[in-house]
């Protein structure tokens, strides 16, 4: 008794624990129920029909809410959270008890959101993305109707035929129309003919709920399936384009039909790009007010046919089915899978509506997974990889029929994840997923081998391969992409949503190390005919296919991917003849791997005949046989060290195994960048980085008071990233590098600053007697506030040293407090110091990242010809530059100069500074500590694994910089994992300080207008050339005065012999005066105007000035106003003129003219 | 223009510029003969000034300086100073001074010329300013001796005034005694002052480590509590999050 007592009170207790929950869940079914029968769900048009009768609807969609509230938990649970905060918002104080309860509630979704989904936070952006996507009801509703009357006119259709070739075309132009098809000769035994469909359906992603909206004027597709009768059909015709031809007449009907009926366009168009043509309804009619012009749908009539028509055995992937008459029988799996696709569309929709119905996160992870694909260029048609939404779906819907791939109860975000974990983990050439598309669903899909070495998804019931659409080269390439996505995905730190569905970034300039677009044309040796015919859709496609075969074979492992996309999708009239189009380009995408420039091809080794065969027969007079340092002899081919091998290699299998004539308009997007790229190598500072470790080792062995620890770079030619770095010998304004000596560490550095000044000088003046033995020359300065000395090395060389020791950083914060500069001393001196620190990190990247150094190098070319280099410290252009290395997402590190800049630019003209910083993670090795799935990434993508607490810091970092400069004095923010957390507005302050926004804003709009035309393949010059109309007036400097810079980068070994000339000669030599020009009138007109230059290059000549707004309003006169003054009645204003002449005067013989607008 | 006298220079170009000038208030200024002048061409030197003083009763300047621009000693003559910027000129005596003044007053209207040729520009001027910043190492060798030695004596005389400060014997025969304490150096300040921060975070940290968390059922309460607003508290951050993204468009892919 007492036993069953506390049973009771056991079981109590736990309902009352449950009850809140499962009323929640109950309030929640019912709004369910609500919103499903707001929104009619259109499966068939056997539904439609009875759409006034309420009542049957009504239970219908009872029966499936009450299905769902079962296995809808999951769902369920996550949307509580919504509901209570509404019951939470009233706050009565009284309720504070149930307040605690709902709270334990919400914590309890919460957690559960986090378990389900990555985080609270990307549930509730899946949430409100899938809202944005939903088409408007309105319109759901709308073309409800058309499909009904598109319905009743099918069904009205008289019969027609039998007919024979010749009849059935001219049946086919007495209703003006043509029929879809490559004619059959006319002596072809079998007949035509149209008789009623045994059903017409509403099929694919619509009825299934799973379709999104279309950005602009694209439409969705709506598919109609019109189940042709068996009668038509005999058991034979599966082969030789039989079935294809009866189908053809058939779908001529329909046309002809729906024309005669309708009031909208209507034509043909190839399912997908590959062989089934179909009808292609487009609302043009304004008064339609269910299918104008404005629907978001279109309409496509697909005619299929049931799925015991034929053996499906017969179609399996490995069977021929196109006897051509050359004899041979390949595969046609393209052709055979096409006809399983018609006779297993009802079969589908059944299957997937059932896995809908079970897997109640199903229709809303398929809608991520279609616009995943979307946002990285992929579609259903053959020409964009055959991998589109419907695949996606099938794909999903084949995985959870595997406990071990996906369960039915899975948040949309697991499922998802699951299939893209698949994609990225799987190889499908090498083994076939297998599974039942019964509608008794089982679990028991698995993999099986592959011997088809064609990514292949079974249906072990139908022999339908889903993804038999998928071209080679997407396969690699969605594979690719699923890799990149699940290390996003495995992103612990930082928010990957926006990357992951919300981004495009599909733009091949971006994506992919080199764009090559090639013109279509006749393939020499290989015309398209017989077996070729039976095993592409089309010519394009065969063409496609070729053009991917020879690259991947010529490129080999220098590529990783290789993309050849095309324009598909080309509808045509349904009176004029179906043709297969040989024109347009296909659009080729390369993603090099690291070594893709090697000059030389290692081929199969010398005894192996047959492999050496193949390879002299591919490479022609290309190849060569060569005896290697290990002895080893091999076929090789050799490519010219200067200019891209890859692009060489491009050039020559294009030209010898597509056609000679393609090269004419051949496009290579690199082609442009290996102009700008000047012949400035990362050797060139490993010269001048050698100099340097031979004049510390030389300073070493002189005897100092005190010893030097060490001499260290700080200047951009000695860390790879100078636009043009000195030459030996070769004496001009940039011709000394700075860098920075420290001594061991000592007290008795005095502490005051002129004697601090002094005692450097003094240890500078002894470096100097005592270095002249060494072979250096030593040449002593003391520019009236610190002491630095010029260094000349044997080497040709020349060095700008600096002494600092651990007292300047004392001296700095005591004693220059009270100063207005105050600040901008502090950073200045703090940049001085960090200038090693940040040496060391771009050096580190240099030999990291090879490229790196190179698109720094363009990067600064770049800003120098907008006259931007100078706004900001170079090191701030170095970080930036990095971004596309070291945070990579949504790509992989770019493996050419091209498309690193790109990203750069791309970067730029995309980043929201103001409440974006850029954070970088430098480092490589992640955390032991972390997740396994993290640890072990899929892909090469970058910046992913950042360890939370040092993301949270440099996060903090930016909000307390925003805090402290409300004003956005210093707008960007760029840290990195390696400098101190505060450290982001280090080298990110503007030159002009007060000019931040306007100088940040200027480079976004720099960098929209480069990035405008990289997209438009504009005129690649033009990303160069600067418009000087923004300025107010522009100071032309003489000709003669400007250094001009020798270019004999070329053959640096060639010219290290050399002299100096005497002191007073090298420091005449090293004067820059252009530079000190622009300086000086920055500096003393920097309340007046901002001055732009290209200060790297100095070959414009030009420094254009711009007057600030705020100076040019007229003033109060106060002493300390910034710039010169013209009285103005009570108030003074901006002297230009005299400002103007002034400069005149400062720059005397420098100046050619000066341009006032 | 209130305090100032408004004077026109005209400009070789043909276009005037105008100098404000008023007797310096500073009282530092030793004498009444030191002028304030504001709006000075940016190329103003020593030479123009004396030029210009020339041209206003011949008045005589002893020296000129910028305000706001640090002195180079070995460039004076080429020193420049900022746009607008100000200037004291020191003359020779108070009626100078005064007589500039005045004269300024009287050629308020008409102006007076501004000798621009005597600015030196150009590439010459930046090749000896670059110039100048290497003085011949004897020379440097020497100013770097000289100022040692004097730094040195300076050095000593500080500790002496330290020491016999000690012992000095007032007018009623008292022994002032001081304390003991060297002058500290900024090194010395800078690792007392990290120091004692060091002491108080590990004397924070180690009051926790005595502290037992979990001892108590209250204190394992309250964690789960705390635990509890934590996630609620990010929870709502998380839904302001995304509803300012919504606000902001983000969430149209397109």
């Amino acid at each position: 008794m007492i036993w069953i007592i506390f049973k009771r009170i056991l079981h109590n207790t736990i309902m009352g624990v449950k009850r809140p929950l499962s009323k929640a869940s109950q309030h929640e079914s019912q709004s369910k129920k609500v919103k499903s029968e707001a929104k009619p769900e259109i499966t068939s048009l056997a539904d439609l029909e009875s759409e006034d009768d309420d009542s049957e609807d009504d239970s219908e969609d009872d029966s499936g809410a009450d299905d769902d509230s079962d296995e809808d938990k999951f769902s369920d649970k996550e949307e509580e959270i919504s509901d209570n905060e509404h019951e939470e918002k009233p706050g009565r104080v009284s309720k504070k008890k149930a307040k605690l309860q709902l709270s334990a509630a919400e914590i309890k979704a919460a957690k559960e959101a986090a378990e389900l989904f990555k985080s609270n936070i990307f549930k509730m952006q899946i949430d409100e993305l899938l809202k944005e996507l939903d088409v408007d009801e309105k319109h759901t509703k709308r073309i409800g109707k058309m499909l009904h009357r598109v319905h009743s006119i099918i069904a009205e259709i008289p019969k027609a035929g039998p007919f024979d070739v010749s009849r059935a075309s001219k049946w086919a132009s007495s209703q003006q129309v043509e029929i879809p098809w490559n004619r059959p000769s006319d002596k072809t035994q079998y007949k035509f003919a149209f008789a009623k469909p045994s059903d017409v359906n509403v099929v694919g992603s619509f009825a299934l709920g799973s379709v999104n909206r279309l950005p602009g004027k694209e439409r969705v597709a709506v598919d109609v399936s019109v189940t042709m009768p068996r009668e038509l059909f005999q058991e034979k015709d599966f082969l030789n384009n039989r079935y294809l031809h009866k189908r053809a007449f058939y779908l001529t009907v329909l046309a002809a039909a729906l024309k005669k009926e309708l009031d909208c366009s209507v034509s043909y168009e190839t399912l997908d790009d590959d062989i089934r043509p179909v009808v292609v309804l487009r609302g043009i009619n304004k008064s339609d007010t269910d299918f104008g012009p404005k629907s978001p749908f279109y309409i496509r009539i697909l005619p299929v046919i049931e799925e015991d028509v034929f053996d499906t055995k017969k179609l399996a992937p490995g069977r021929n089915c196109l006897r051509s008459k050359d004899g041979e029988e390949p595969p046609t799996p393209l052709y055979n899978s096409a006809i399983l696709a018609d006779m297993t569309t009802t079969r589908y929709l059944g299957f997937l509506k059932k896995t809908a119905k079970i897997v109640p996160a199903f229709v809303a992870a398929w809608r991520l997974g279609s616009l995943w694909l979307r946002q990285r260029g992929f579609s259903g048609a053959v020409g964009q990889g055959g991998f589109g939404a419907m695949e996606f779906g099938m794909l999903m819907a084949a995985l959870l029929r595997s406990k071990q791939q996906l369960h039915a109860g899975y948040s949309s975000y697991q499922l998802f994840k699951g299939v893209v974990r698949f994609l990225a983990i799987e190889d499908l050439t090498r083994q076939t997923w297998t599974y039942s598309s019964a509608l008794e669903l089982s679990n028991d899909a698995h993999f099986e081998d592959n011997d088809t070495r064609l990514p292949c998804v079974l249906d072990s019931d139908t022999g339908l391969n889903i993804i038999a659409k998928v071209q080679p080269w997407a396969y690699d390439l969605i594979k690719h992409e699923s890799r990149v996505s699940f290390d996003l995905l495995s992103d612990t730190t930082v928010d990957r949503f926006g990357l992951l569905f919300l981004r495009y970034i599909a733009e091949p300039k971006l994506y992919f190390d080199e764009v090559v677009r090639v013109p279509v044309t006749e393939i020499e040796g290989h015309p398209f005919t017989g077996s070729k015919k039976v095993q592409f859709s089309s010519f394009g496609n065969f063409f496609a296919n070729n053009v991917y075969a020879v690259l991947k074979q010529g490129l080999d492992d220098r590529v990783a991917c290789v993309s050849v996309s095309m324009e598909t999708g080309q509808a045509w009239d349904i009176d004029a003849k179906f043709e297969t189009s040989t024109t347009g380009e296909v659009s080729v995408g390369l993603l090099f791997t690291a070594d893709c420039n090697r000059t030389v091809t290692h081929g199969p080794a010398n005894d192996d005949a047959e492999a050496c065969e193949a390879f002299r027969d591919f490479w022609g007079d290309k190849a060569e046989l060569r005896r290697f340092a290990d002895g080893s002899i091999k076929e090789t081919t050799v490519w010219n060290g200067r200019g891209l091998v890859t692009s060489q290699i491009i050039r020559f299998v294009l030209e010898n195994h597509v056609s000679p004539s393609c090269l004419a308009d051949l496009y290579l997007s690199s082609d442009n960048y290996q102009t700008m790229i000047t012949e400035v190598t990362d050797a060139h500072s490993k010269l001048i980085s050698e100099a340097l470790v031979n004049l510390t080792a030389a300073v070493n062995r002189i005897e100092l008071p005190l010893v030097v620890k060490n001499i260290l770079p700080a200047s951009s030619a000695l860390r790879s990233t100078d636009v043009s770095p000195a030459l030996p010998f070769e004496l001009n304004g940039d011709f000394f590098c700075d860098a920075i000596v420290q001594f061991e560490s000592s007290s008795r550095w005095p502490e005051e600053i002129e004697a601090m000044e002094k005692t450097k000088l003094a240890f500078l003046l002894d470096m100097r007697k005592k270095l002249a033995d060494q072979g250096y020359r030593v040449i002593v300065g003391f520019n009236d506030k610190q002491a630095f000395a010029l260094v000349l090395t044997p080497e040709g060389f020349g060095f700008r040293l600096h002494i600092i020791t651990e007292t300047d950083e004392l001296l700095v914060k005591h004693f220059v407090k009270d100063n207005a500069n105050a600040a901008l001393r502090h950073l200045a001196f703090r940049q001085f110091n960090d200038a090693p620190n940040h040496t060391r990190l771009i050096t580190t990247m240099t030999t990291r990242y090879p490229l790196y150094g190179a698109t720094v190098r363009l990067v600064k070319a770049w800003l120098d010809a907008h006259f931007m280099t100078a706004a900001f410290p170079q090191e701030l252009w170095e970080l930036i530059a990095l971004q596309p290395f070291v945070s990579s997402a949504p790509y992989v590190p770019p493996q050419s100069i091209s498309c690193a800049f790109n990203r750069v630019i791309a970067f730029l003209a995309r980043w929201n500074w103001k409440e974006n910083p850029l954070l970088l993670d430098v480092e490589v090795h992640p955390d032991p500590s972390r997740e396994l799935a993290v640890q072990e990434n899929l892909s090469d993508v970058t910046g992913t694994t950042t360890d939370s607490a040092v993301h949270a810091q440099m996060t903090a970092a930016f909000a307390k910089h925003r805090h402290l400069d409300p004003a956005l004095r210093v707008p960007l923010f760029v840290a990195t994992t390696r400098t101190k957390v505060e450290d982001g507005a280090l080298w990110s302050a503007p030159k002009h300080e007060g000019a931040g926004i306007m100088l940040s804003g200027r480079l976004t709009a720099l960098a929209k207008a480069a990035k405008q035309v990289i997209d438009t393949d504009g005129q690649f010059e033009s990303l160069f050339s600067t418009s000087l109309a923004p300025y107010d007036f522009t100071i032309k400097l003489r000709k003669d005065q400007v250094p001009k810079k020798t270019s004999k980068y070329k053959n640096l070994q060639a010219i290290v012999k050399g002299t100096f000339p005497n002191d007073d000669g090298v420091v005449a030599n090293s004067c820059n005066e252009a530079r000190r020009f622009y300086d000086e009138i920055s500096n003393t007109y920097a309340g007046a105007c901002l001055f732009f230059s290209d200060v790297l290059a100095m070959d414009s000549g030009v420094i254009a000035g711009m007057w600030l707004p705020e100076a040019k309003e007229p003033r109060k006169f106060r002493v300390n106003l910034e710039y010169a003054t013209v009285p103005d009645g009570s108030k003074v204003t901006l002297d230009q003129e005299g400002i103007i002449s002034e400069i005149k005067r400062i720059g005397g013989d420098l100046i050619n003219k000066v341009d006032v607008k | 223009m209130s305090g100032y006298e408004t004077l026109p220079l005209k400009m070789p170009k043909g276009n005037t510029h105008y100098l404000y000038m008023k007797k310096d208030d500073n009282s530092a200024a030793s004498e009444d003969s030191t002028i304030f002048v504001c709006n000075l061409p940016a190329d103003s030197t020593l030479s123009h000034i004396k030029a210009l003083c020339q041209s206003l009763g011949g008045s005589i300047v002893e020296s000129f300086e910028w305000v706001n621009v640090s002195r180079n000693v070995r460039a004076e003559s080429l020193t420049h100073g900022l746009s607008g910027g100000c200037g004291r000129i020191h003359m020779v005596d108070a009626a100078s001074c005064n007589r500039v003044l005045s004269q300024a007053k009287k050629n308020a209207t008409c102006g007076v010329k501004w000798d621009a040729k005597l600015t030196i520009g150009g590439k010459q001027r930046y090749q000896l300013l670059w110039k100048y910043c290497f003085p011949a190492p004897d020379d440097l060798q020497a100013e770097v001796d000289y100022f040692m030695e004097e730094f040195a004596a300076r050095e000593e005389e500080e500790k002496k005034v330290e020491k016999t400060g000690r012992t000095v014997v007032d007018a009623d025969g008292f022994t002032t005694v001081v304390k003991t304490q060297k002058k500290k150096s900024l090194a010395m300040q800078e690792a007392a002052k990290q120091q004692a921060e060091e002491m108080k975070l590990a004397e924070i940290k180690r009051r926790e480590k005595r502290e037992k968390k979990d001892f108590y059922r209250f204190q394992i309460r309250e964690y789960k509590k705390e635990q509890m607003t934590d996630m609620l508290t990010k929870f709502k951050e998380d839904q302001e999050k995304v509803k300012q993204y919504k606000e902001s468009g983000r969430f149209n892919p397109y």
